[in-house]
């Protein structure tokens, strides 16, 4: 083993310093066009002539552009032209021998987009795009026309084929031709489609109304134009009445609206908005920063949002409205139609191909010059503002009955698990012939537990005192633990809605401890079933257990006693034992053995039961009863106490 | 068809008898309501004296925890009373026992405690095992007077043991400890009083028995509190306080400082504690809502901090 770890036989896959690649000059975008342009399907083809519309765009924006010229040709190979500066082809100073345009377009990270000078706002930042399409070309050719001269530059796979040279004067043309074709060993089968193309080159048409872009395709797809020209003076403005075509809007006009963030913020950039919402449609957005498309949206998105959010609340607020609080971005966002459009300087991007802008300013500057103007449009427009505020209302009030709907149906699904967590109960649903023992505490829940018929008799162990329902505020009664696991058991409601076809028991015993507290209890739950569940008394439903008082031993022989006459019988006859008999008085029915408890209290064989009934002649005693024992007044107590005295005999200790 | 239905479900228990509500709650009511008067939440008038409070001091004497002995454990006499006199929790008889031995709520400790029970920031006593306890020279002469056979006896609640009805009680402890209660339909609030000046009263009753109350009211001047206090209700207004005996005092104690005042009382040292009094009456019982025992126990006796 040890020889064999130490031999040091040559290993052709030996991994050292010499199996260390560096990749050079344009290589690691052949190698690995993922990570620069995000794969080598039909979009990342689609977006090679994204990279170099954009910088045309940037050339536009920055003011320097006015037209913009983009050709497929029958070859699927693209010709994109400018009328812009063009790219400069003096010699690099850093690199000499080598032009500019040579440095940009075979080295990665090279570009004019660094640091502001030569544009404020641009949609290329990282200098790698034109690189990049020349790498996955496998033939390029780019002409700058600048200074009345043309030159012309060729390209395969990144790889100059030649110097730039001059190729004569030219007197009425300035800008940048880039024509190209990508690379099948890349991209294979994929080929440019006209109408993905066109609609791409169109939305760069709305995004900046000072170009005009020309279209012209040398393929037919049966429904593309093959030439066209675009130019949006309204801009986004105009976008969104296009795509939104006749389909009814809220507002009669979009709200939209263009702010430099200069004189506001000190920072070059500016935002473009259209929104309007339809019913006829699901919500749409599409924003874009610096001419590119973010379909992830991102900062700039957010901040728009969130003034039209903060806006429309605001209105709803000043309109007396005040369901529009429950407006969230969700019900703004599911109706409306939608475009942002920013510039700004720097911008911050996830990855290369834009999918998301990460600028946290652009949320604070888009929200502040968005908010404003909404403000003013709402109040302004008063028909259309009140129009969408009611839609959004709608919709708001349309999602929280969605949820609530939602709650319900989980509460209803699992209505029989929530029954209180004390609940013992019985394995019959069926409610005849069933019965819930109301026990008090836990030291009776186990032996009545144990003493039980588990399918028919249930048990719910009390703690404590309850509530007395006639001295307590409502509000008291309803957040009462012990009442609301009661009435959940029950499966009833309280006061008026009480149901008695709700009821899961057919008889309701309550079996408390034969002491004083046991009795203070009873009065307590009877009370309570008085004053809240009425119709259940009424209908025969509740009892009272009778626990027995007395237990008589005489030697081995062993009787209960459910009163004194009992007792005193017992007592004469004798129990058939021996020796003197012993006396026990219960008090708890923990005090029990579940098979006696069983025996003497709960065995509809042999129990004794108290139905509780309400004087049918003078049902107004009953109440006046019930007010004056359990009511808040202690003076009515305290008389019917010096009055009743005397007819309690015997008192517990 | 239904009826016959009803009276066969129903025969299907043994004995099943029927009894109207207003029955049925009236008398387990004021079965709870004399009971609670009686042998619960009130004092007995004799010895001033509730049954737990009772029984713990009969129990602690039968365990021999003379005021010049050894302690106890208060498990084991929290343990004692319950299992011999006092068939309710234990939590509630050794919380019962170290409310006696706070010097700070009670005027005269009736037990001596040894370990924490607890102190006037509103702490808790140590749990019942760390604890002990013995009585103190009060309680025991509340007792003189039981191997004398000068009270009357009555069986335990399981008929197992004797315990007194009531206790000797050769100090006047109900008005020197003063003592608070709710039942049900009554309630009681009896301020705690200097055991001197009671005793001086007494003299002079026992010489002179149809004193009026007003001069009672010159040897006893007014309550007395564990912590005491500067009592500034004129004495008018006092005199018409123990007249009634129903009567709302609480303005009646002024707090911390000593200031004039008709009556001057000592001013007890409880230590660190606040600057802050045990305002043992809040109510007086009449009129207001003494509801059921238990109903708001913060609302008497109510402590005053400054």
């Amino acid at each position: 083993m040890a020889d064999d770890l130490l031999t040091n036989t040559p290993d052709p896959n030996t991994y050292d310093a010499s199996s260390i690649e560096v990749l050079e000059g344009l290589e690691p975008v052949r190698k690995r066009p993922g990570m620069y342009i995000g794969g080598t399907d039909e979009r990342a083809l689609h977006h090679l002539v994204a990279e170099v519309l954009d910088n045309s765009m940037d050339e536009a924006v920055a003011g320097h552009a006015s037209r913009i010229e983009v050709e497929l040709h029958a070859d699927f190979s693209v010709t994109i032209r400018d009328n812009g500066r063009g790219i400069p082809v003096d010699p690099h100073p850093k690199f000499p021998g080598k032009s500019a345009l040579e440095v940009i377009l075979c080295t990665l990270h090279a570009g004019g987009k660094f640091s502001g000078k030569a544009y404020q706002t641009s949609g290329g930042l990282h200098g790698v795009g034109a690189s990049v399409v020349n790498a996955l070309s496998d033939h390029m050719r780019v002409e700058v026309a600048r200074n009345r001269e043309l030159f012309v530059q060729e390209f395969s796979r990144g790889i100059p084929q030649g110097p730039v040279r001059s190729a004569g004067a030219v007197a009425n043309r300035r800008g940048t031709t880039v024509t190209f074709h990508p690379d099948e060993q890349i991209f294979g089968s994929h080929r440019f489609k006209p109408a993905r193309m066109m609609k791409m080159v169109r939305s760069k048409a709305y995004l900046f109304s000072g170009v005009e872009i020309r279209w012209k395709s040398e393929i037919d797809d049966g429904e593309t134009p093959r030439e066209a020209v675009f130019h949006f003076p309204g801009g986004l403005a105009d976008y969104l009445r296009e795509t939104l075509g006749n389909a009814a809007t809220y507002a009669e006009t979009p709200f939209a609206g263009k702010v430099e963030f200069q004189p506001r913020f000190g920072q070059p950039g500016s935002v473009e908005w259209a929104i309007n919402w339809t019913p006829a449609r699901d919500g749409f957005i599409q924003s874009y920063c610096n001419t590119v498309p973010t379909p992830e949206g991102g900062t700039h998105e957010a901040g728009f949002w969130a003034a039209i959010l903060k806006g429309v609340r605001g209105y709803g607020e000043l309109s007396g409205n005040r369901k529009a609080a429950n407006i969230t971005r969700d019900d703004l966002v599911s109706g409306a139609g939608a475009l942002v459009s920013c510039f700004i300087a720097e911008p911050e991007f996830v990855g290369q191909t834009k999918d998301r802008l990460a600028t946290t300013e652009a949320a604070r500057m888009v929200e502040g010059a968005v908010r404003d103007h909404f403000d003013n449009w709402l109040a302004a427009n008063t028909k259309s503002a009140g129009a969408i505020l009611d839609f959004l209302v709608l919709r708001a009030e349309e999602r929280l009955r969605r949820r609530a709907e939602k709650e319900t149906a989980r509460k209803t699904a699992t209505k029989k698990l929530r029954l209180p967590g004390k609940l013992v109960d019985c394995s019959q649903s069926a409610r005849d012939g069933t019965e819930l023992f109301i026990v008090e505490g836990d030291s009776a829940g186990g032996s009545a537990k144990m003493g039980r018929d588990r399918k028919t008799q249930a048990l719910l162990p009390l703690r404590g005192k309850i509530l007395n329902v006639l001295g307590a505020a409502s509000g008291k009664l309803t957040s009462n633990a012990e009442i609301s696991d009661l009435c959940q058991a029950l499966g009833v409601g309280m006061g008026t809605k009480f149901n008695i076809e709700d009821l899961r028991y057919d008889k309701v015993i309550i079996m408390t401890d034969a002491d004083v507290d046991g009795a203070h209890i009873a009065a307590l739950l009877m009370t309570f079933f008085f004053s809240q569940m009425r119709p259940m008394i009424d209908a025969g439903h509740l009892y009272l257990a009778c626990p027995p008082l007395f237990r008589l031993t005489q030697g081995a022989r062993r009787v209960y006693c459910l009163d004194e006459a009992e007792k005193a019988m017992w007592m004469a006859k004798g129990l058939g034992g021996r020796g003197k008999i012993d006396v026990s008085r219960f008090k708890g029915l923990g005090e029990m053995d579940a098979k006696d408890l069983k025996e003497t209290t709960m065995d509809p064989a042999s129990r004794k039961l108290i139905r509780v009934s309400v004087d049918e002649d003078a049902p107004g005693e009953t109440g006046d009863l019930v007010e004056r024992l359990m009511g808040k007044k202690p003076e009515l107590r305290f008389q019917y106490i010096q009055e009743n005295a005397r007819f309690v005999e015997e008192l517990d200790v | 068809m239904a009826d016959q239905d009803d009276t066969q479900d129903k025969g299907a228990d043994a004995r099943q008898t029927s009894e109207p509500l207003a029955r049925a709650i009236g008398a387990r009511y004021l079965q709870y309501a004399l009971s609670t008067i009686m042998h619960r939440a009130l004092p007995d008038a004799r010895d001033g004296l509730k049954p737990v409070h009772r029984r713990i001091l009969y129990a602690m004497r039968e365990l021999r925890l003379a005021s010049n002995g050894g302690f106890r454990k208060s498990a084991k006499i929290s343990g004692d009373v319950m299992g011999n006199y006092h068939p309710h929790g234990d939590a509630a008889i050794y919380d019962a026992m170290a409310r006696l031995a706070q010097d700070f709520v009670i005027r005269y400790p009736l037990v001596d405690g040894q370990g924490n029970f607890g102190n006037i920031d509103g702490d808790n006593p140590a749990a019942s095992r760390y604890t002990e306890a013995r009585m103190t020279a009060v309680a025991e002469a509340l007792m003189q007077g039981l191997d004398e056979n000068a009270v009357d006896f009555r069986p335990n609640y399981d008929g197992t043991l004797e315990e007194p009805e009531v206790l000797p009680a050769a100090v006047p402890n109900l008005l020197a400890n003063g003592s608070s209660g709710i039942a049900v339909g009554m309630a009681t609030n009896i301020p705690p009083h200097n055991l001197d000046e009671l005793i001086a009263a007494c003299l002079h009753l026992i010489k002179t028995p149809d004193t009026p109350d007003e001069t009672l009211l010159d040897f006893v001047k007014g309550p007395d509190f564990p912590t005491g206090g500067v009592i500034v209700e004129p004495r008018e207004s006092m005199v018409e306080t123990y007249r009634h005996g129903a009567r709302c005092v609480s303005p009646a104690v002024a707090l911390g400082n000593r200031g004039p005042g008709p009556w001057h009382m000592a001013d007890r040292d409880h230590g660190n504690s606040l600057p802050g009094a045990e305002i043992q009456v809040d109510r007086a019982a009449g009129g207001t809502d003494p509801d059921q025992e238990g109903a708001d126990p913060r609302r008497c006796p109510r402590r005053i901090r400054r």
